[in-house]
């Protein structure tokens, strides 16, 4: 009746995305010092860490550095891993932390959002547009509510995560979590609101 | 920010309200999906809130470039192999905190610099014009065109079939940053294209500008 699962919406999962077995595979080389293994891991994650960091921060400036720092982390505590959540968790809960600690230090105003890059790249000027248009609006509005709530809606609605691996990524339970979404979507909503697209 | 921890279970909407994200994203299990689908029926609230969000996760969300990615990669490969001297040891997150504003750019001028390098460092290899050369001084080696850096794991094997299948030499290298320079004669589109598509390339320079295709 509720068509609603996420592939009537998404296009199908990147078959570039790594299992969380050859993820652990890779984690393994790594904590034995294998450069090539780690540049692999780098590069799968590259293009995920850098969309959360860069919606979760809304600094350009800053997604390099964290992500960056993040992997730094995984390449000395590669060894740390100890199985007991997806690679991808434990990843992404490292780039949170490593993100709220590289806000929380710095006092300067949130820059307002670069022009992104359109991904339909076949869509017409007019569509392209409206994308642009629409990824602003969000951007802003994401701007206008707390750290972690945007991490929350991140995860939830751009990379498509469970609410129990998003509680172990902001390290919090999950009834936090739950809160933090409805909090944060009646927010986002009621900013979105005042936006010319056509959003609610 | 602290919120008020909802009563999630205080009523059906309640309880619906607080899943209703993941059952938008599919993660929701059997029993939830059930309970959120019978509860929609009923509440035109819900149903807007649905409509909100699906509309929200249509946006797309943008992607990096593979350009980034190599950037990227090279900025962490340049922090690895870095002595661990205080001057050059990445600032803990934590001593960041009072960190003087100009932190930054230091950070973009770093990256700059590391790119400076890698092309300063393969003009050092390059042949540089000779004054004065006696009659039976040996030929110049032929300038440098192209610069390869291969992946850490290629094998000699790998790197010799690579070199051939752009038809190139190695005149120079490897510089500080591991990248060896190459002489490739009919430099072009299709031979770095041939050298990128080799699996022991990590990455390729062209000294003389990219080439037109």
């Amino acid at each position: 009746m509720f068509r609603t699962p996420a592939d009537r919406q998404r296009p199908p999962p990147d078959p570039r995305r790594s299992t969380d077995s050859q993820d652990v595979a890779l984690i393994g080389r790594i904590a034995r010092g294998e450069l090539a293994a780690f540049e692999a891991f780098y590069r799968g994650y590259h293009d995920r860490l850098g969309r959360f960091l860069g919606l979760m921060t809304s600094q350009p400036a800053l997604v390099e550095e964290v992500l960056n720092d993040t992997m730094l982390v995984v390449w000395k505590r590669a060894r740390s891993f100890n199985g007991q959540s997806k690679v991808s968790t434990w990843l992404f809960a490292i780039a949170y932390r490593t993100a709220l600690k590289a806000l929380r230090s710095r006092d300067e105003p949130v820059q307002e959002p670069e022009a992104e890059r359109v991904a339909e790249e076949d869509a017409g000027p007019e569509r392209r547009h409206a994308v642009r248009e629409a990824r602003e609006a969000l951007a802003r509005a994401l701007d206008g509510l707390s750290h972690e709530q945007r991490s929350v809606l991140v995860l939830t609605y751009f990379h498509d995560l469970p609410y129990a691996e998003i509680a172990l990524i902001v390290d919090c339970p999950v009834d936090t979590v739950k809160t933090r979404a409805f909090h944060g979507r009646r927010r986002l909503r009621a900013l979105l609101a005042g936006e010319p697209e056509d959003w609610l | 920010m602290k919120a008020r921890v909802l009563h999630l279970d205080s009523d059906e909407h309640g309880t619906v309200q607080a899943v209703l994200p993941w059952y938008a994203n599919g993660t929701l299990d059997a029993a939830e999906r059930a309970e959120v689908e019978s509860h929609l029926g009923d509440c035109a609230r819900c149903r807007a809130d649905l409509e909100f969000q699906r509309h929200l996760r249509a946006t797309p969300a943008p992607e990096a470039l593979p350009d980034e990615v190599d950037r990227g990669w090279l900025a962490l490969r340049a922090q690895l192999e870095a002595p661990p001297a205080e001057a050059t040891r990445p600032m803990p997150a934590r001593d960041r905190r009072n960190a003087p504003r100009w932190w930054p750019l230091a950070l973009g001028l770093q990256a700059a610099f590391v790119a400076v390098l890698m092309l300063a460092s393969a003009w050092l290899f390059l042949p540089q014009p000779d004054a004065y050369r006696t009659l039976g001084a040996a030929a110049a080696p032929p300038a440098a065109n192209a610069l390869v850096v291969f992946r850490p794991d290629a094998t000699e094997a790998e790197m010799r079939r690579a070199l051939r299948a752009a038809d190139a030499r190695v005149v120079g290298g490897p510089t500080v940053t591991d990248a060896y320079l190459l002489r490739i004669p009919a430099l072009g589109a299709d031979a770095l294209a041939r050298l990128r598509a080799e699996p022991a390339v990590a990455r390729v320079e062209s000294l003389e500008g990219e080439p037109a295709k």
